[in-house]
């Protein structure tokens, strides 16, 4: 132990058992005195006077005492107990500053303790997985194309490519898969399956909760691994789902069930194998890729050697893999790619919220400090040294910092839960968040930081009073001249210019939100009632019963009261996972190897386009007449047709697909539809084909039935379902109306607009606050000028104008300060904007014109004040 | 010099204390005061109280223990005694003091150069 630490040790011991401290001291002293009073006898004096002489050589015996204690002692913790006592003292007796200091920075800490905890759980927790950094996505990189930044499909050749070449990974695997219908004890529910390799639950160092993973050679067995929570919700406990049968397209035996908490990806309950895949297109990319590092390997490394893989496949297959290299991303970013946006932007956010109530506190501190200037003078004038003074005011600060710190944690956890509630639920890992240890350091450092922050410039302020001027200063008065007026005023215009920049990208974010709104999609949403169902089938004549049950289906529906119009169609609006495929027009130049153009793959029934209300630009729509047998048919939308044919008529034309038989003459081309913002509202439409169900049945047999109504959408779902049940008992099904479908899609453009709004209006109330109260302060301490101003002739109307011009400079000059901020800083907002420039001069005019309007209300309270002041008494008070 | 003064002392004194420690070996208060006043002769003039909070700054360092025993008045007297720690301390004492004693000895003796 080193010395320092020893001796504060003992010190520490010491000063803990204080009583038992100087135990024997006193026997000690004594003996000592006794020993040299004998000397002194023995050297001829006399008792009294070797007495007397023993004591004189030993020194004061209280004054030793008095050193020993303090070196036993902390001197420094007893005046922090009179600090401490001292500020509460000051607390208390300022009810109202103290509450208002409080209140502001509670605000401050609980919006920062909130979004933080959100930040923390999403972003910065490790995944619960053994050590979750080596596992990474492995996706293929398009050099020519923009990349989504979803996750992206491989083709199966690839992946076995991938997995033969590469020496970096331990285990590689790929999945895929969706929301089905599951038959568990009986009962068709959705289930949320993935089809998946063997190697899926090592990439993930997952160990069974019960029984075993499936192995190498079972890669086509009827077997399947489900999800804790899907076993316990179905079997009550993990080891009864050992050996039970589900059904999805094909019975399956359950043989594993996986850890608590694995659900990758997303919240599947149900994995099988994906059986093998020789003859698979390279350029069909349906599967996930996952794959862990081996231990020591860099992700460089990785990257580089799967570089040079994916460059020697696109030199051996120029046809599929032109321009198509490998990415690698860590599964963490790409799991929080979306959301992480939003949260910085809205951790930036709670930060400029903190910083403007750290500046009113500060503010009302100096107000304070100034008003206790004689009593700070009185303590430096008794000998209380400057730091001694600092100290004091720190006390304070932290004191009421921490009270706030503490409010601000309830808040926040109250709060918490309300951002839970309205953020966008594909936000990874949102049911994990909860107020954990670093959420709480991070809450505790932010606190004493910006306790430090708003109380240290008071402090130093008041330690440098002149003693002299402050002293003649009356009692429960403030300094005249105005202690810190300067400092004061530098301080609301920081405030000014902070809650301007974030009232600006408050009102950009809600103007793109609106903008989002009210693009024109190509379609409409408006009582349209989307009805999931699924019927797995496997086999042929399987598919020929789903085909049939929703032929039945849709048009049992068409004919129930209240509905205008139904269709099918095979990837719901707004909802990701459509698939694509390149395309080539007969007639047309057959394009180089590999640079085929992508065009999205539609299936629909007739009628679909009139229950979304899609405009038929040219040709006709789907008849019952296309089915299978039949020539094939499709339909382009206006992009494509763009491409494809420029001015010319597409009608007539011929095109093909990956989707096209081969046997077939390819698909003729019957009519070009108005391009549908199917995606997303805030993209552009791809070029798109639609092709008639009835001739593509497809694997997984699911179609989301549409219905246009007359009547509000979801009265229908009773009777839907129970026409479903009726045509055939095992089909789950569910609702939505395409009104929510959308208001999903833009759930973080709403939750960002929503809380940066939020946290902007508290901002500036913050900052209108801040103005009042200085103003208030500074009109209190030139009431007696003002009332030599009026004995003299001045106007009431004189001194309105002169407190509000004041006032406005300030504001003025924030808000000037705050442009130039705002210009500089708003850039970070571009990619989540749309549709508004982040230098939209409307919107900043708006935003200035709000605040003068704001901040002169505010200021006209202690302007009508001033303007009120009567001279005479005014005048008798000095 | 007839005093030495009190900033230089308190470094100093403790150096005295645990150097008398070491060299007679477990001593009571009295016993240190008496030491030191031997070896100084008159010119350390200090109140012996101050030798206990050498005593306790020693202490609270580790460097010495101390031990309740019988004085030669048959009153009950507190022993203090060096640790290890206490002559490890005093070795790197010793030795820096004589560093810095050499070099401000050599400066003293500087001749004016002509």
């Amino acid at each position: 132990m080193p010395v320092t630490l020893r001796r504060l040790w003992s010190r520490l011991r010491a000063y803990v058992t204080r009583s038992s401290g100087d135990d024997g001291l006193d026997e000690e002293i004594g003996g000592h005195l006794q020993l040299l009073q004998q000397r002194f006898e023995a050297q001829g004096m006399t008792p009294d006077e070797a007495r007397r002489a023993a004591r004189g050589s030993f020194g004061g015996v209280e004054q030793l005492r008095e050193d020993l204690r303090e070196q036993q002692s902390f001197p420094w913790f007893d005046e922090l107990r009179q600090d401490v006592r001292y500020a509460c003292r000051t607390i208390v007796r300022a009810p109202i500053v103290s509450l208002a200091i409080i209140v502001t920075f509670a605000l401050g800490i609980g919006a920062n303790a909130a979004i933080f905890s959100l930040v923390n759980s999403v972003l910065l927790s490790p995944l619960p997985y053994p050590s979750p950094d080596r596992i990474i996505v492995i996706e293929p990189f398009w050099k020519n194309r923009t990349n989504s930044d979803g996750f992206r499909t491989s083709s199966a050749p690839d992946f076995y490519d991938w997995r033969a070449q590469s020496h970096v990974f331990d285990a590689m695997a790929y999945h895929g898969g969706g929301e089905f219908r599951v038959i568990a004890e009986g009962e068709p529910t959705f289930g949320s399956v993935q089809l998946a390799t063997p190697d899926f639950f090592r990439v993930f160092g997952a160990t069974p909760a019960a029984g075993r993973f499936w192995t190498e050679q079972e890669n086509r067995a009827s077997v399947a691994v489900v999800s804790h929570a899907w076993a316990v919700a179905h079997f009550g406990e993990p080891s009864k789902a050992i050996g039970r049968h589900i059904r999805t397209a094909r019975s399956l035996e359950i043989v594993g069930v996986a850890p608590v908490g694995f659900n990758y990806p997303g919240a599947t309950d149900i994995w099988f194998p994906a059986g093998v895949v020789p003859e698979a297109p390279r350029g069909g990319h349906n599967y996930l890729v996952v794959g862990r590092l081996k231990p020591g390997v860099r992700l460089e490394q990785a990257r580089a050697e799967m570089r040079g893989i994916g460059d020697r496949l696109e030199q051996q297959y120029p046809d599929s893999n032109r321009d198509k290299t490998v990415v690698l991303t860590p599964v963490r970013e790409k799991l929080t790619g979306g959301a992480s946006t939003t949260l910085w932007l809205l951790l930036g956010t709670v930060a400029g919220v903190l910083l403007i109530a750290c500046v009113n506190v500060a503010n009302l501190q100096l107000v304070r400090a100034a008003a206790r200037g004689r009593e700070m003078a009185v303590r430096s004038a008794m000998g209380a040294g400057p730091g001694r003074v600092i100290r004091q005011v720190l006390t304070e600060s932290l004191l009421l910092g921490g009270i706030g710190c503490l409010v601000g944690l309830a808040a926040g956890w109250l709060t918490l839960k309300a951002f839970v509630a309205i953020a966008p639920a594909d936000i990874p890992r949102l049911n994990e968040v909860h107020i954990d240890q670093r959420v709480l350091l991070f809450t505790l450092g932010l606190t004493a930081l910006s306790s430090l922050l708003f109380g240290l410039g008071p402090a130093r302020r008041v330690a440098r009073l002149d003693l002299s001027g402050a002293l003649k200063q009356q009692p429960g008065k403030g300094v005249r001249g105005g202690v810190g007026s300067r400092a004061r005023s530098l301080l609301v215009m920081a405030e000014v210019a902070l809650s301007f920049a974030l009232l600006v990208a408050a009102g950009l974010l809600l103007r793109s939100f609106v903008e989002l709104n009210r693009v024109d999609l190509g379609f409409s949403t408006e009582r349209v009632l989307a009805t999931t169902t699924s019927v797995p089938a496997a086999a042929p004549e399987q598919q020929r019963q789903a085909t049939m049950f929703y032929r039945d289906l849709i048009d049992r529906v068409r004919q129930m009261p209240g509905v205008r119009q139904a269709a099918g169609v095979r990837s719901m609006p707004f909802v990701d996972g459509r698939s694509s495929s390149g395309y080539t027009i007969d007639g047309n130049p057959t394009p180089p190897p590999g640079a085929r153009p992508i065009a999205d793959n539609q299936v629909v029934t007739p009628g679909f386009f009139d229950t979304v209300n899609m405009r038929i630009r040219r040709g006709r729509d789907f008849s019952a007449g296309d089915e299978y047998g039949r020539p094939q048919v499709a339909i382009v939308n206006e992009r494509l047709a763009r491409d494809a044919f420029g001015t010319g008529d597409a009608i007539g034309r011929t095109i093909r697909t990956g989707m096209t038989r081969e046997s077939s003459n390819g698909m003729q081309i019957v009519g070009v539809i108005a391009d549908a913002r199917d995606e997303s509202p805030d993209a552009a439409a791809n070029p798109a084909i639609y092709l008639p169900y009835l001739q593509h049945p497809g694997p997984g047999s699911r179609l989301e039935l549409l219905a246009h109504t007359a009547i509000a959408p979801d009265t229908l779902a009773v009777s839907i379902r129970e026409a479903a049940r009726a045509l055939n008992p095992e089909v789950p099904v569910r609702f939505s109306t395409m009104d929510e479908v959308f208001a999903k899609r833009l759930a973080y453009p709403r939750f960002r607009a929503v809380l940066v709004a939020g946290f902007a209006l508290l901002a500036v109330a913050l900052a209108l606050v801040g103005i009042y109260g200085v103003l208030s302060y500074l009109v209190s301490e030139r009431t007696p000028e003002i009332g030599v101003r009026m004995a003299l002739g001045a106007l009431r109307r004189d001194i309105f104008s002169d407190v509000i011009s004041g006032s406005m400079r300030l504001v003025a000059g924030g808000l000037l300060a705050g442009l130039l901020g705002t210009i500089a800083v708003v850039r970070v907002l571009q990619t989540v904007l749309y549709g508004v420039s982040p230098r939209d001069p409307l919107t900043i005019a708006a935003v200035a014109g709000l605040f003068v309007a704001t901040a002169f209300l505010a200021s006209s309270i202690p302007a009508l004040r001033a303007s009120r002041v009567d001279p005479l008494v005014a005048l008798r008070q000095d | 010099m007839d005093q030495l003064r009190s900033e230089v002392l308190q470094g100093t004194l403790d150096l005295m204390v645990l150097k008398a420690l070491d060299a007679i070996g477990p001593l009571h208060g009295y016993g240190i005061a008496r030491r030191l006043e031997q070896i100084s002769g008159d010119r350390l003039q200090l109140n012996e109280g101050t030798v206990y909070t050498a005593l306790m700054r020693l202490k609270q360092s580790g460097w010495i223990s101390a031990e309740w025993g019988a004085s030669e008045n048959n009153r009950r007297a507190r022993f203090y005694s060096i640790t290890r720690a206490g002559r490890r301390q005093l070795a790197r004492e010793t030795a820096s003091w004589e560093q810095v004693a050499g070099v401000i000895g050599r400066v003293l003796q500087l001749k004016p150069q002509k």
